[in-house]
């Protein structure tokens, strides 16, 4: 038995977190007990708060505090770093640089201002963003290595075998991704579309105008009521930082 | 030049703004407006905080848990070696004020000046020293910082196994195999301790799946079919975890499916393996 490996990915059930019903909750590697779904986290609930507690800790330069907010975000920051990169090279290496830079311009966190998430997660995004343009340019100046970029494959599971030390936070973290794709999956393919290629793609307007074939002015409707429904549909999910 | 943008403009884009998908002229031009309209603003933030939840939806990162850890241990000997305030530059020797006297007096401060010379030089060394004994360090805290990772590493394994062997151990546990036809079918072992609400599923010879699919495993009751999760085997084989409570007289069969990639609300796929409660 013992040679048998944890191998399988468990996410969460696909039952909307709505349903009153109590469904199953597996994590990779380790059982918890039952738990009933606890609906999208309001604005008071203790992790905004422990964000912020963290961010103030490295302000004054507490790593032990960088060691818990790494732990705390390293799975979804990794999540995001992949899916922008879809190559795994660079992968740790952007991770690193995330929160390196977090670390070192936590002083330029204001609260009241945004959520830890949100300051966060658009630093991932932009070193992602910077390594995989990077990587094109050098792809395009070298003519030696055609097509090395579409040789490199996506991440390779689907589920969010979130690797974190703390359940509940890997719960939390399915219970957001779950109402997210609902969101996703209630908007028209195309503002989908228009909505992912800017945020992974880093793509602007026009540049998806001219990868989708589509009139500039179209993809700018796409974009506008993309982000509206979806502000929309998440706005349970956003942290009331005073 | 910057083209001004009218409000009503402004917050039109606002949404690609806060993707950051705006051609350069426009987000400045956006960028202006939203420095002076609290409205502006307050939407901006709004829409950036909806956009952010997108990393969620990311797919899983295929960083191992060593690499994790590795990261980990970098940063925080990367943050400990930091010295977040800079030290203040050693004091030059050349531009320390050392007046010149005549006489005893003039005699006292040469010599003041010497030792206050040799004072600050030997502060300066101290300094250097200093960085160099924070650098070591600092290595040294990375080293202890690896090992109390793999030490991490090793009792969350440790964990791990003794989980799995309590969810097919226990007293209350019941034992189900999952079956269909076929040589080299796929077949598996289901666990059920009813005591702990804990599901331990071992899963063999599972077909490699295709890229988008996914297998899904499936708790059926008379009334409902409750997805227990999907995952992917590794060489066919797979080990699934799950807790759910469930009155033992309400399971009427276990069944796993392949569905597209994320799961899907109920099934729709083919059925790889099933098996109903009589045969337990």
């Amino acid at each position: 038995m013992a040679a048998v490996p944890v191998s399988g990915y468990i996410r969460l059930p696909m039952n909307p977190p709505s349903q009153s019903r109590p469904y199953p909750s597996a994590v990779d590697g380790s059982t918890q007990g039952a738990r009933a779904p606890t609906g999208p986290r309001g604005p008071t609930d203790g992790r905004a708060e422990g964000d912020v507690e963290l961010v103030r800790r490295m302000q004054s330069g507490d790593e032990q505090a960088l060691g818990a907010f790494y732990d705390r975000w390293f799975a979804v920051v990794g999540g995001v770093v992949a899916r922008i990169l879809r190559s795994d090279g660079d992968v740790e290496d952007v991770i690193e640089e995330t929160f390196w830079q977090a670390w070192r311009q936590a002083d330029r966190f204001v609260e009241g201002r945004g959520s830890v998430q949100t300051w966060l997660l658009t630093i991932a995004r932009s070193r992602a963003l910077d390594r995989l343009r990077a990587a094109q340019r050098r792809r395009e100046e070298s003519l030696d290595e055609p097509g090395a970029m579409d040789a490199a494959t996506p991440a390779a599971d689907d589920a969010p075998a979130r690797s974190t030390n703390d359940p509940s936070l890997a719960v939390e973290h399915a219970e957001r991704r779950h109402l997210v794709l609902a969101a996703l999956a209630d908007l028209p393919g195309e503002q989908r579309q228009a909505l992912e290629l800017g945020y992974f793609g880093g793509l602007s307007q026009t540049e998806i105008a001219e990868q989708t074939g589509q009139p500039l002015g179209t993809v700018k409707t796409r974009m506008r009521l993309a982000m509206q429904k979806l502000r929309e549909r998440l706005s349970v999910l956003r942290e009331d930082t005073p | 030049m910057t083209r001004e943008m009218s409000h009503d403009e402004a917050f039109a884009a606002l949404g690609a703004l806060a993707v950051d998908a705006l051609d350069d002229e426009e987000r400045s031009a956006a960028l202006a407006h939203v420095s002076t309209c609290l409205t502006c603003r307050q939407e901006l933030a709004a829409l950036r905080d909806a956009a952010s939840n997108l990393a969620f939806t990311a797919p899983a990162v295929t960083v191992g848990a060593d690499s994790r850890d590795r990261v980990r241990a970098g940063l925080l000997a990367r943050a400990a070696a930091d010295g977040r305030s800079t030290p203040a530059p050693p004091p030059r020797a050349d531009i320390v004020p050392v007046t010149a006297g005549r006489g005893r007096a003039g005699v006292f401060a040469a010599a003041a000046g010497i030792l206050l010379v040799i004072s600050l030089g030997a502060v300066g060394y101290l300094l250097r020293d200093r960085a160099r004994l924070r650098d070591a360090a600092g290595l040294q805290i990375a080293q202890a910082a690896r090992e109390r990772a793999t030490n991490d590493s090793l009792r969350k394994a440790v964990l791990t196994r003794d989980s799995l062997l309590a969810g097919i151990t226990g007293r209350d546990v019941a034992l189900m195999t999952l079956t269909t036809n076929g040589t080299k079918a796929p077949f598996a072992y289901m666990f059920w301790d009813r005591r702990a609400n804990t599901w331990t599923m071992i899963a063999h010879n599972m077909p490699e799946l295709k890229a988008g699919r996914t297998y899904q495993l499936w708790l059926v009751t008379a009334s409902s079919k409750i997805s227990a999760g999907t995952f992917k085997p590794q060489n066919g084989d797979a080990v699934i975890r799950a807790t759910y409570a469930l009155p033992a007289d309400q399971l009427k069969a276990l069944a796993v499916t392949e569905e597209p990639a994320g799961g899907v609300a109920q099934p729709t796929g083919a059925m790889i393996m099933a098996v109903t409660t009589g045969s337990h």
